[in-house]
């Protein structure tokens, strides 16, 4: 999960360098535009439910990688 | 002057490509996917235009009709070599007209609302859609923090910017502006909405011939998608950089029918003020002019009252086009690519033909419609009208340099 979310974060939001899982969003420079569209992306691709408080400034990648997976959540193919 | 012009249409995703179409004649009306089961299943669609290609990931954030603005708005201030930095940011604005916004992304995302809940609605259908954001957009990407102005003036959207843009522009409020039109308007619900308003050519059976300006057979437009941006700025800035200009845009005329909600007044008494208020504006006189690029979308009722009031101007005295044949009607971006289109007749000293026409109607009977092949005449003095429901009328006169 942690390596889908990176990929994505890379392409999608054009996040530049090294992603750690203790990075926040807030260190990954995404605004909260962005983030609305990432949780948007992650529940229609992922078919979860994302909450507004489970994706904020202060989440890091590896805060929700482990809450989509406590969802099921599986990497699309 | 117009010293940049930048184009993405159903002729071609660049400028070059768009004029060379028109010049030929070739009409781009074909089968449009996006609409197909439905009574009208054609459409000019803007085709070779890579919009991730061009504008990279943020174009996932706009809306089919800012990436045409955008995109055109950079190719324009390419055309017209303006370096980055090169205005002063609050002296420089944009001009935009639409008719409709962001039409696809309103009704893809209430689909989406329908068929998958309220949590499947792109958190960004707003700022994708509202009509204001391809000025905006534009102005974001190119840093301009002078006016960013959004006219929606119906079909005629296109040339009220640009009537607009002059405005700025001789106030002394702007030194550099850009200024035209957008719209991606081919979408199921509009096909649908502008047929049961029975003003779209039904001519499934032959796309390529459906738009057919002056002609005694036309039945409707053909709707059509992209942008033209102009960029405009003095004579005196240009002339001090070196650049050459394509064309002057000299004056401008508006006025209101105050009639009705879709038809134009019968008799195309406003329609004709505007157009005697552009030239007076422009201080010169109809007789003067040799190129009328006519609004003429090829529904029945509006080209016979246009081709008259031209009759009635003009006479026989100048040539008329209308490069609808080919673009099919592109609602509020049609002005400024038929601004555009005008700016590079004058340069080049070519007028495009008018696409599918063979018999002229007996309205339009007396006046000299350009058609077969392009004709290479000088084009010293030029008109471009537009018209749009709610009964708007938009003129502007072009002159040479």
């Amino acid at each position: 999960m942690f390596e889908y979310l990176c990929t994505i974060l890379s392409t999608t939001y054009q996040v530049s360098g090294t992603i750690e899982p203790t990075m926040t969003f807030n260190d990954l420079e995404l605004d909260s535009l962005s983030l609305a569209e990432l949780g948007a992306q992650l529940e229609d691709d992922l078919g979860v439910t994302v909450e507004e408080e489970n994706l904020t400034a202060e989440t890091t990648v590896a805060d929700i990688a482990a809450l989509l997976e406590a969802q099921g959540a599986v990497v699309p193919a | 002057m117009i010293t940049g012009i930048g184009m993405v249409t159903p002729a071609g995703a660049d400028t070059a490509t768009t004029w060379k179409t028109v010049c030929a004649g070739r009409p781009t009306a074909a089968a449009d996917p996006r609409l197909a089961g439905l009574t009208i299943d054609f459409s000019c669609m803007v085709t070779g235009f890579d919009a991730e290609l061009v504008l990279g990931v943020d174009a996932r954030r706009m809306d089919p009709f800012t990436q045409f603005a955008v995109a055109a708005a950079r190719a324009a201030v390419a055309d017209a070599e303006l370096a980055d930095g090169s205005w002063h940011p609050t002296r420089a604005g944009v001009v935009l007209g639409t008719a409709v916004g962001g039409q696809q992304t309103w009704e893809e995302q209430g689909q989406r609302l329908r068929d998958r809940g309220a949590r499947m609605v792109n958190p960004l259908t707003v700022p994708r859609a509202i009509p204001n954001i391809a000025a905006g957009t534009v102005a974001m990407d190119l840093g301009l923090h002078g006016p960013s102005l959004s006219v929606a003036t119906a079909c005629a959207s296109g040339t009220t910017a640009l009537g607009h843009a002059l405005d700025l522009i001789r106030a002394g409020r702007c030194d550099v502006v850009l200024a035209g039109g957008t719209e991606a308007t081919s979408t199921p619900l509009l096909a649908t909405a502008f047929d049961r308003l029975k003003a779209l050519s039904r001519n499934s059976a032959n796309p390529a011939g459906a738009c057919r300006p002056f002609d005694e057979q036309r039945d409707g437009f053909v709707l059509g998608e992209g942008a033209t941006m102009l960029v405009l700025e003095r004579a005196a800035d240009a002339a001090a950089r070196g650049r050459r200009a394509y064309a002057r845009l000299l004056g401008y005329g508006s006025t209101s029918d105050a009639y009705h909600l879709t038809s134009p007044a019968p008799d195309g008494h406003w329609a004709e003020l505007a157009l005697r208020q552009a030239l007076a504006d422009a201080g010169v006189h109809a007789s003067d002019v040799a190129l009328v690029n006519a609004h003429a979308t090829s529904t029945p009722q509006g080209d016979a009252i246009e081709a008259r009031l031209i009759e009635r101007v003009f006479g026989r005295g100048a040539a008329v086009t209308s490069t609808k044949g080919v673009t099919g009607h592109l609602l509020g971006a049609a002005g400024a690519v038929e601004a555009g289109l005008t700016a590079l007749s004058i340069a080049q000293g070519v007028i495009p033909p008018t696409a599918n026409f063979g018999s002229a109607d007996a309205d339009a009977a007396d006046i000299d419609i350009v058609h077969g092949t392009a004709r290479e005449v000088p084009v010293p003095l030029a008109v471009s009208n537009s018209f749009g429901f709610g009964g708007q009328n938009a003129v502007v006169v072009l002159g040479s340099v």
